[in-house]
């Protein structure tokens, strides 16, 4: 008795409702998400070129990240250091740096550096003539190990932005260890 | 002024009323939720938690009461007919006598209504006094008036119950005869329900899973449509509600009418709209936590004699925004928000709505039949289909369209239960019930997987009543199957994963009538539930907390076992019910932090979380108690404290709430300057930090207690010909800067400040 009671149950509840998947599916790609921060360093004296990556290819979540270099510069040298921010696991790939560029006034990148002897200073400017952060001059000292952190804040509301404070939400933060040798 | 005063005397004068007492016969405890009659008419209420009962708009044809009440014998009540039509103020004291045969029974006999618990459970069933003068801000928000229930809360617009320290997976919610079924694992989720919706509210403290299965673990809340009518009278009621802080409004409406077409058969329509701004802090506005939200409802019924069927459909559709000073990046950002203490700026107050915010549908169904089948008892048979659809959008996302998240739930529901008589003075139900859900995710966050899940459960439950002695016992086997997908991120290949689970409970319960008005009753319950499958397969970085959660695939189902003892006094003027209990929980699920390994992502590094499983305790104590010390005057307190502790790690529980407690006055007038039932309510809460916390496993300790005064108005007012109910409330008084330690927002802004509520009843027809 209580079989039949439970199996007319289960093809009762078994039956299909009208819709049984998420509308938004498909839209599985999250644009803005950066997996790939990559700081090029060019010697201003050589101008030799040197590209290093901090990367985590399946976004925030998952797995860890799977490229992390080492920034390696040499001691008493200056260079000229570019940002790029991009999202690899979109297809095909976003370049971020451009929508960064466009909201300049609501974005700014920080460097902190630790235990590494150098100096970094921001070159590049928003439309209100506050710092922006993509373009830096490296003048690094004497031999040293440390690692720099880049940090992209982000100011919904521009008017929060002074060029010195970080915001309270943090788009990009992501630690490199440094060598100068 | 004085025309205008006289005016309204006129117009009172001729609405004739009625008021009175109903107490018990032998130990003339006030008799709560008795029905009161006037005989010949539509006219008729429910007596209050005192006993007490107003009627107005009298016929002058009246001449006699009609008083039920399960328990008692039915009585009959002459009224002074003379003296209410000179319009005198006339006073009732009905005493009821007690049915041998079904004294200090609590199992509500009504074919439609599930019952709530176990028979000698203790079942706080909120009276309409408490709904009417709390309505209008969420559904959760009515449930705090009970000692033991606290709310968990995502800003003013977003709460959810706390039973005994639980919440969320470990309550259950039943409304329309049916377990609400949305994502309730999330704590910024609340029950979607209409605050609004006609109906009888009942909370259960303590674990009911041979009852209500899987979730039943802290305790159910019931929420039951009122009873369709039974006359052929089309009549309704409108509310207005006026909400200063938030400057929120709502209306409502229901229509009712039954016998149509001659037949049993009987509809409910009913709708509600509400629209918030910005909740107010006492120093600045909270940005974006407005909200607006429209609900509607059908019911459908045909009850016959013997046989009969309800449907009921509902729909709730909300939008919530949540306060962008709560929109965070990382650690680093969130301990820079808690240091500063508040917004970094204050923007004016608004209406608009922008992301952060959630938008939500829930649709309900639920079609409920029943059959007396002759010298065997009464088969129920219950349908129910929910969808829910949560969407959930980020701010920092320009380019993508469409929510970061979309969950959409399908639950399918099917009980059969035969509640049946085996002797005259015992009582049982024997059922079964399935369930189907489906889950499908969209969107870029990857907080849970696609997933179905079927559950099948059978139950037996008796209850005995010898002399002043009740006794219950029940058992329950239930098993879940549960088929989650889970994506790979970089390829988007899904691969199925199955666990089962399977659990037997039982639970038994003895119940005393003491002495007269003295009842002290004992149960020992279970409760039980699967891991939910955020616990299981969560991977990502828990917005809002700034914290980094790792489910554990391999853990086993949550139990707990509850002892509890409750004590209820009512008589000479007292009404007092004190409880105490005592969980202990087997494999209790919760994130533990796990400091040695941090999660590092492209926006920075996250404090690592894994939901472990641990023995733990949950025990504490509930206590209401009032005192009448004339016709007017009344004094009342509720208390409750919780204590949770992991006994693994011997460490306290977190998030478990405050010790609180209340003390209020309550004047219930009479009749003032042409209003009647005037009454006046002033009590203060106050409540202690939560000192019990682990040091460093959260951003910031519990915050500081505080203490709360609240004032409420009410009083009938006639226009016209019609008994308006209307109620002034503020809360907070004071405009107290507070922050509770179950508030999600605590560590960003202040609770919200002074709130001024205006609340209007209309009813419409039927006379």
């Amino acid at each position: 008795m209580i079989r039949v009671v439970v199996a007319l149950l289960v093809v009762v509840v078994g039956m299909q409702g009208c819709k049984e998947s998420a509308t938004s599916n498909g839209q599985n790609v999250d644009h803005d998400g950066v997996t790939t921060v990559t700081l090029t360093l060019t010697n201003t004296a050589t101008l030799s070129t040197q590209a290093f990556v901090w990367e985590d290819l399946d976004g925030v979540g998952g797995a860890a990240p799977n490229r992390i270099d080492t920034i390696t510069v040499a001691a008493d040298s200056t260079y000229k250091g570019s940002l790029a921010f991009e999202n690899r696991k979109a297809s095909p790939p976003v370049n971020v740096t451009i929508d960064i560029l466009n909201e300049r006034n609501n974005h700014q990148v920080f460097y902190k550096l630790a235990g590494a002897m150098a100096t970094i200073t921001t070159t590049d400017l928003d439309g209100r003539n506050l710092p922006l952060g993509l373009k830096t001059n490296w003048t690094s000292l004497k031999k040293s190990l440390g690692s720099l952190t880049v940090s992209l804040s982000h100011y919904p509301d521009s008017t929060t932005k002074k060029g010195t404070n970080p915001s309270t939400e943090t788009d990009v933060n992501v630690v490199m260890p440094l060598t100068i040798r | 002024m004085l025309l205008s005063l006289l005016l309204l005397t006129t117009m009172w004068s001729a609405d004739l009323h009625l008021h009175g007492i109903v107490r018990d016969s032998v130990d003339r405890t006030p008799v709560s939720g008795a029905s009161v009659h006037v005989i010949g008419t539509l006219n008729g209420t429910f007596t209050n938690r005192e006993g007490m009962f107003h009627l107005h708009n009298v016929d002058t044809s009246a001449y006699e009461l009609d008083v039920k009440m399960v328990g008692y014998r039915r009585a009959r009540v002459r009224i002074d007919r003379a003296a209410m039509l000179r319009g005198a103020d006339v006073h009732l004291d009905v005493a009821l006598v007690r049915d041998t045969v079904q004294a200090h029974e609590v199992v509500v006999q009504d074919h439609r209504s599930a019952q709530t618990g176990l028979a000698t459970q203790n079942v706080y069933t909120l009276d309409d006094e408490e709904i009417e003068n709390r309505r209008g801000q969420t559904f959760s928000e009515v449930l705090t008036v009970v000692p033991g229930v606290t709310l968990m809360s995502t800003g003013p617009s977003i709460t959810k119950p706390v039973i005994h320290g639980m919440s969320s997976q470990r309550l259950v919610v039943m409304n329309a005869g049916v377990a609400q079924e949305g994502q309730q694992w999330g704590a910024e989720h609340g029950p979607e329900i209409d605050p609004f919706t006609p109906s009888t509210i009942s909370v259960v403290r303590g674990p009911a899973s041979v009852v209500y299965g899987m979730g039943a673990m802290g305790g159910v809340v019931n929420v039951e449509p009122r009873k369709l009518p039974s006359t052929s009278v089309l009549r309704g009621e409108a509310s207005l509600n006026g909400f200063s802080n938030a400057w929120q409004g709502a209306m409502a409406a229901s229509v009712e009418q039954g016998r149509l077409f001659g037949a049993p058969l009987a509809i409910r329509v009913q709708g509600s709209v509400r629209r918030a701004g910005d909740a107010r802090t006492p120093d600045y506005a909270l940005t974006n936590t407005g909200f607006k939200e429209i609900d509607g409802s059908m019911s459908v019924g045909y009850e016959g004699d013997s046989a009969g069927v309800v449907a009921t459909v509902s729909l709730v559709t909300s939008t919530l925004g949540i306060y962008s000073g709560s929109h965070i990046g990382n650690p680093t950002d969130m301990l820079r928000v808690i240091e500063r203490g508040g917004p970094d700026v204050t923007y004016p107050f608004s209406y608009t709505i922008d992301a952060p915010k959630q938008q939500i549908y829930h649709l309900l169904t639920s079609v409920r039949a029943y059959m007396t089948l002759p010298s065997v008892g009464t088969l129920k048979a219950t349908y129910g289909w929910q969808q829910n659809n949560r969407q959930e959008y980020d701010a920092h996302y320009a380019h993508t369209t469409g929510p970061a998240m979309e969950l959409l739930l399908n639950t399918y529901t099917g009980d059969v239960s035969l509640a049946h008589e085996l002797l005259p003075s015992m009582q049982g139900t024997v059922g079964v019930n399935v369930r189907r859900q489906v889950n499908s995710r969209g969107g870029t966050v990857y907080l849970i997987p696609d997933y179905l899940a079927w559950n099948v459960g059978a139950y037996l439950l008796e209850s005995y009543v010898l002399r002043s002695w009740t006794f219950s016992a029940g058992v329950r086997y239930d098993a879940q199957s549960l088929d989650a997908t889970l994506v790979d991120r970089l390829s988007g290949i899904g691969t199925h994963r199955e666990t089962d689970y399977a659990s037997a409970t039982a639970s038994a319960g003895a119940l005393l009538a003491v002495a007269d008005g003295i009842t002290l009753g004992a149960n020992v319950g279970m409760g039980w539930r699967p891991p939910t499958v955020n616990e299981l397969y969560s991977n990502d970085v828990h917005h809002g907390v700034a914290q980094y959660e790792i489910g554990d695939p391999n853990l086993v189902p949550e139990r707990n076992t509850e002892a509890d003892l409750t004590l209820t006094l009512a008589r000479n003027g007292w009404n007092v019910e004190a409880s105490v209990y005592a969980n202990a929980f087997q494999h209790y699920i919760y994130a533990v932090p796990d400091p040695d390994n941090p999660t590092v992502t492209v926006r920075g590094t996250f404090p690592t979380f894994r939901y472990t499983q641990n023995a733990a305790t949950i025990a504490g104590a509930d206590v209401r108690a009032s005192y009448q010390c004339t016709d007017v005057w009344q004094v009342y307190t509720t208390a409750s404290m919780v204590r949770g502790t992991d006994q693994d790690q011997n460490v306290p529980l977190i998030f478990m709430p405050a010790d609180r407690m209340r003390l209020g006055v309550h004047a219930h007038v009479g009749d003032v300057i042409g209003l009647h039932d005037v009454s006046a309510d002033v009590s203060v809460l106050g409540v202690r930090t939560q000192d019990r916390y682990v040091a460093g496993a959260d951003y910031a300790p519990p915050p500081p207690g505080y203490v709360l005064t609240d004032v409420t108005l009410a009083s009938e007012v006639n226009v016209g010909g019609t008994a308006l109910h209307c109620s002034l409330t503020c809360k907070n008084l004071f405009n107290v800067a507070y922050r509770d330690y179950l508030s999600r927002y605590r560590y960003f802004a202040l609770d919200a400040g002074r709130d001024v509520v205006l609340r209007l009843t209309i009813p419409f027809g039927g006379s």
